[in-house]
């Protein structure tokens, strides 16, 4: 990690490079000199000493010890000054010095003048780096994101929030799938059990270290509390330890920006958030601006899928083996379509009931029940309710894009009655890829992105919450 | 020698950090349900009143349990990504185990978490910290029945247990704690988790 050298407890450190009697010396004679370290287990294995100069900073010297060189170390030292001191920035370099010249002019230094015989007969080079540089173009953000609102424990590093660097996601579907369901307490103990490895391997993955990240962002709920608080936990402390930002990412406003790392999001636009948890149309007029049209009055899509597939004894997670039971059968059982009103609302536990009540009925007549036959009866009406309120928000919003967001927009009959939709309407549709569909962190470290430039921040004492509105 | 000790594991936070043998910077404070708001900021609050960073923290102490499953996981996740990201030793040591160190009674101890429904998480302990019984989940009978070969033993708890017998309240001498478990061998972070000593109910129905 990179720490500012504090005058009082420079001696707590191994030094490989200086010792803390150069360090007392600079600080007592430059009155403007400052020590940047880099720390290794309480190991110095580098470090900038710069004085900082009213309106300028110059850069003294700059080390890296010989065994940590060529692995990012240096670029993450001298990123961080330029970061922390936002003011310009000039030194001198050995003109041989090619690795450090390359380094300087990636990071935005340009040479200024030649210093003739500067290094024992060798030139110098004076370099500046303007501090304008950095604010006219905006700067690079790499985020780190945490996801463990149910049964998936998730890091991912996103830049700007559109390109994935790396993701790493354990999953217990295998491990709840004996339940039938996710059994609360069973997650939250596999989770605390993966976090730190997921994390390990996602900045593996990614070939970073912290220092590298600019901010942290975590899903803070809705979801399971025990889940939640072992990830919340996790991201507060990095924060801690390295310093960073912290972000609070609802978890519906992840699935959302998950369309951010397929294509850009063009405003306003419709989200269409379906998954086990949430039914939700929601209205973008920018980013990081929702208006919630309407959600489900009862259950989720999604529960109604996985409670629906137990009436029938297919294996949890049930919602997708209905998906691909349906391609295979016809429409032949009669169902309701639910809540057909005037408003954006869902409804699905009257249309979970008729299948209990239809399956009930079958077996009383001693009538077997046709598997495909009834997934693809049921999935027809589900999809009706979805897409009638979404071709009404559409026409009476005026909107030209739609997005789908959540685990049910894996769906493939939802995909392509989606389709069909967008083109009758003539409306631009996104619907991210499945691996974005189900719970991730890169769609966290993407909504956290946005949610940065919103200026949005928590500190220490965030808390986890099973239920919260998206706003 | 720097020590990091969290122990969140009853409603109950205890943290500490021990500069050497004799100075120690701790917080002892009931909780209950908002821990995990306040545990972070609490220990972060530690380090700066002693003008420290977390890379200055030279091994990390937490309680495993067993006790509260939420709160458990709350300290321990807080020391595992310490000790995982910074590269720090980690050790683990039991509730009941802290529990024993802190007692100042010279007879058989036997430190007890409520754990519902007739159970405690138990221990006992003869007056040398040497083990008698180690930790597990036991029906209070069965514990009382136990504890009929010992000549004299104390209970120790802060919770309110129905047992019979002389009983002393739990009061962490942390400086004590960390001294007497300092050289305990740390374990890689990753494999650092919680000792519940209790299945979850949905594991013991499909049992």
């Amino acid at each position: 990690m990179i720490i500012h050298l504090d005058k009082e407890n420079y001696k707590n450190y191994n030094y490989l490079l200086l010792s803390p009697k150069e360090v007392e010396q600079e600080y007592t004679m430059n009155p403007f000199g400052n020590f940047l370290v880099y720390v290794e287990n309480k190991d110095i294995i580098g470090y900038i000493y710069y004085s900082d100069i009213y309106d300028r900073v110059e850069i003294n010297q700059f080390e890296i010890d010989s065994s940590h060189r060529n692995c990012g170390k240096g670029t993450a030292l001298l990123k961080k000054l330029i970061n922390d001191v936002d003011k310009n920035i000039t030194l001198e370099v050995n003109i041989t010095n090619k690795v450090a010249i390359s380094l300087y002019e990636k990071l935005g230094f340009k040479a200024v003048s030649l210093r003739k015989g500067y290094y024992d007969g060798i030139d110098g080079i004076l370099m500046e780096r303007n501090r304008t540089i950095g604010s006219e173009k905006v700067k690079d953000l790499y985020i780190l994101g945490i996801e463990s609102s149910c049964d998936e424990t998730s890091a991912s590093i996103v830049l700007n929030g559109t390109k994935e660097i790396a993701t790493v996601t354990s999953t217990q579907i295998d491990i709840h799938k004996d339940y039938g369901g996710v059994v609360p307490e069973i997650a939250s103990r596999e989770h605390i059990k993966n976090i730190t490895i997921v994390l390990e391997d996602c900045l593996r993955k990614a070939d970073m270290n912290m220092d590298q990240i600019d901010a942290i962002a975590i899903t803070y709920g809705p979801g399971l509390i025990g889940s939640l608080l072992v990830g919340l936990e996790a991201a507060k402390t990095l924060a801690f330890i390295y310093n960073k930002p912290l972000i609070p990412v609802h978890h519906i406003a992840g699935h959302i920006y998950a369309n951010s790392l397929v294509k850009e999001m063009k405003f306003p636009l419709l989200a269409v958030v379906v998954s086990g948890g949430h039914t939700e149309l929601i209205e973008m007029s920018a980013h990081y601006k929702f208006h919630k049209l309407g959600g489900t009055l009862d259950d989720a899509i999604g529960e109604c899928y996985d409670k629906v597939a137990r009436i029938m004894d297919l294996e949890y997670p049930g919602g997708p083996k209905i998906d691909s039971l349906s391609e295979k059968g016809k429409d032949t059982y009669k169902l309701p379509v639910p809540l057909k009103d005037n408003s954006y609302n869902f409804s699905f536990s009257g249309l979970k009931s008729a299948v209990i009540n239809l399956v009930h009925n079958e077996e009383q007549r001693k009538n077997p029940i046709i598997k495909e036959d009834l997934a693809c009866s049921f999935q027809k009406v589900a999809v009706e309710a979805i897409i009638t309120k979404t071709k009404k928000a559409i026409m009476d919003k005026g909107l030209k894009s739609v997005i789908v967001a959540g685990g049910v927009a894996a769906n493939k009959g939802l995909r392509k009655a989606m389709e069909k939709l967008a083109e009758d309407l003539n409306v631009e549709l996104t619907i991210p890829p499945i691996k974005y569909c189900t719970d991730n962190a890169a769609m966290i470290a993407a909504a956290g992105y946005f949610a940065y430039l919103d200026g949005r921040r928590a500190d220490l004492s965030l808390n986890s919450k099973s239920q919260d509105e998206l706003i | 020698m720097r020590i990091l000790y969290i122990d969140t594991s009853s409603s109950y936070l205890y943290a500490a950090i021990s500069e050497n043998d004799s100075k120690i910077v701790e917080i002892k404070k009931e909780f209950g349900r908002s821990l995990s708001e306040e545990a972070l900021p609490e220990i972060v609050e530690l380090f700066q009143s002693i003008h420290i960073n977390p890379a200055d923290i030279d091994k990390i102490m937490v309680v495993s349990g067993p006790g509260s499953f939420t709160g458990i996981r709350i300290g321990m996740t807080i020391a595992k990504v310490c000790a995982w990201s910074m590269n720090i030793p980690i050790t683990t040591i039991t509730s009941l185990e802290a529990m024993n160190i802190s007692s100042d009674s010279n007879t058989n101890r036997v430190p007890v978490i409520n754990a519902r429904r007739g159970n405690v998480f138990a221990a006992i302990y003869d007056s040398n910290n040497r083990q008698i019984m180690p930790s597990q989940l036991i029906k209070i009978v069965d514990l009382q029945q136990k504890l009929k070969s010992l000549e004299d033993y104390i209970f120790i708890t802060n919770d309110d247990i129905e047992i019979i017998g002389n009983k002393e309240s739990y009061s962490p001498k942390l400086q004590r704690i960390i001294n007497y478990y300092k050289d305990k061998e740390s374990i890689n972070p990753h494999a650092v988790n919680p000792e519940y000593l209790k299945l979850t109910e949905a594991e013991e129905n499909l049992i």
